[in-house]
């Protein structure tokens, strides 16, 4: 498992998995206090009846964003230690299409399954149990498939970045997702008050 | 004093707005940016080295996105060059595939020529460039004059490499000795995957 910053690059694994344990805690507790660790609430948002998901995922990113840009404009981050996902377009096209099915189905993402299975759901045991049954399942599949490896590196692009991609200074990106959260925060509001 | 969501927005706006005008953000302190880390594990690990042999078979599979670079100079590619490869300088390479290219490449020259190459087209952002291990130099020897091992190879592999370097012109020879290929050809990595950096994958 990697986090995303390799604050431990040049430390202990211990000093790794503690941090791991103590930012998934942190995570699960806000989810929790959310509301998102109901099924309900989760579902609401495919059906435009309750946004909650949409805002605190973009509250999360808006913050993050921020945060890691002017930590860093101040000299307090070294951004250059912030790990990258790869972009594969297909296989995480095709991925992302899977993961939306299963979370409209369930009810649940992965994050908010452990939190649901913390609190002793069954349904949120089964979600973290399908969960690990991908992931143990796509790794096998990779290891001994070669037509697996090669559909999983279609289209990929390597670590790409928004302002890498769009040719624009990171903070002008800052910016405009800065300000795409605030238009979608003002919508969700009124799809809301719309539906009730 | 309770803050409200909309204070939170204005907030929000205030240092995204602020951002758009604070310039970059600081270089790192002195540390090695990540993509040169993983370029030296790369190294470490000689990802970007290709053999011969698996050029060769590379070569012979056709592959759509491959594409052979021979970084020489004009009068040595004209006197022998590896089938379906392009003549450029490196400078070329590095000006015509930018970053984000699809094509996997793979750049040859005389000796260390190519592995120097590959450093600086992992730098610029190339992830599927690789290295013929050697050189024209080692092509000759490993495709087009190979001695294979009859003690350590098994009849199969030996056969297999055989046929390989008469796709090619070559005249494979059986013997024994310092030189004679003994390591079975194997598979070249994929073409299209990228090399040295292990995939990360995000995690929600």
């Amino acid at each position: 498992m990697s986090a995303p910053i390799a604050f431990t690059a040049d430390g202990p694994l211990w000093a790794s998995l503690l941090g791991a344990v103590v930012i998934g805690l942190a995570f699960g507790a806000v989810l929790e206090s959310a509301g998102l660790a109901s099924a309900r609430k989760l579902v609401g948002q495919f059906y435009l009846t309750d946004l909650t998901v949409l805002k605190t995922m973009f509250s999360a990113i808006v913050t993050a964003l921020l945060g890691l840009f002017w930590l860093s404009r101040l000299g307090l981050l070294d951004l250059s230690r912030l790990a990258v996902p790869d972009t594969a377009i297909w296989p995480q096209a095709v991925g992302g299409c899977i993961f939306g099915l299963g979370f409209a189905v369930a009810g649940l993402c992965p994050g908010t399954s452990c939190v649901a299975a913390a609190s002793g759901r069954v349904d949120g045991l089964l979600v973290v149990a399908g969960v690990f049954a991908g992931v143990l399942g796509t790794g096998l599949a990779d290891a001994e498939s070669r037509w697996f490896q090669w559909f999983y590196a279609l289209g990929d692009r390597g670590a790409l970045t928004l302002p890498a991609l769009l040719h624009l200074p990171s903070g002008v990106v800052v910016f405009g997702v800065v300000a795409m959260a605030l238009a979608a925060f003002q919508v969700a509001e009124r799809v809301e008050r719309r539906s009730r | 004093m309770t803050v409200s969501p909309r204070d939170l927005g204005a907030a929000a706006l205030i240092l995204g707005a602020l951002a758009a005008v604070a310039g970059e953000p600081a270089a790192s302190s002195g540390a090695l940016g990540r993509g040169v880390r993983d370029l030296a594990a790369g190294v470490e690990q000689r990802a970007g080295e290709v053999s011969p042999l698996q050029l060769a078979l590379w070569i012979r599979d056709r592959p759509a996105g491959l594409r052979i670079v021979d970084l020489r100079s004009a009068q040595e590619f004209l006197e022998g060059h590896i089938p379906t490869a392009e003549r450029r300088t490196l400078r070329e390479e590095l000006d015509v595939a930018g970053a984000g290219s699809d094509d996997t490449v793979v750049v040859y020259g005389a000796e260390s020529v190519g592995a120097e190459a590959w450093v600086l087209l992992r730098l610029a952002g190339r992830s599927r460039s690789y290295f013929l291990s050697g050189g024209m130099a080692a092509w000759e020897a490993g495709v087009l004059h190979p001695v294979l091992s009859r003690q350590r190879l098994s009849p199969g592999e030996l056969r297999r490499m055989a046929d390989l370097s008469r796709y090619f012109g070559g005249a494979p020879r059986i013997g024994e000795g310092p030189e004679a290929i003994s390591a079975p050809l194997g598979q070249p990595p994929t073409v299209g995957a990228s090399p040295a950096a292990p995939r990360r994958r995000a995690e929600c």
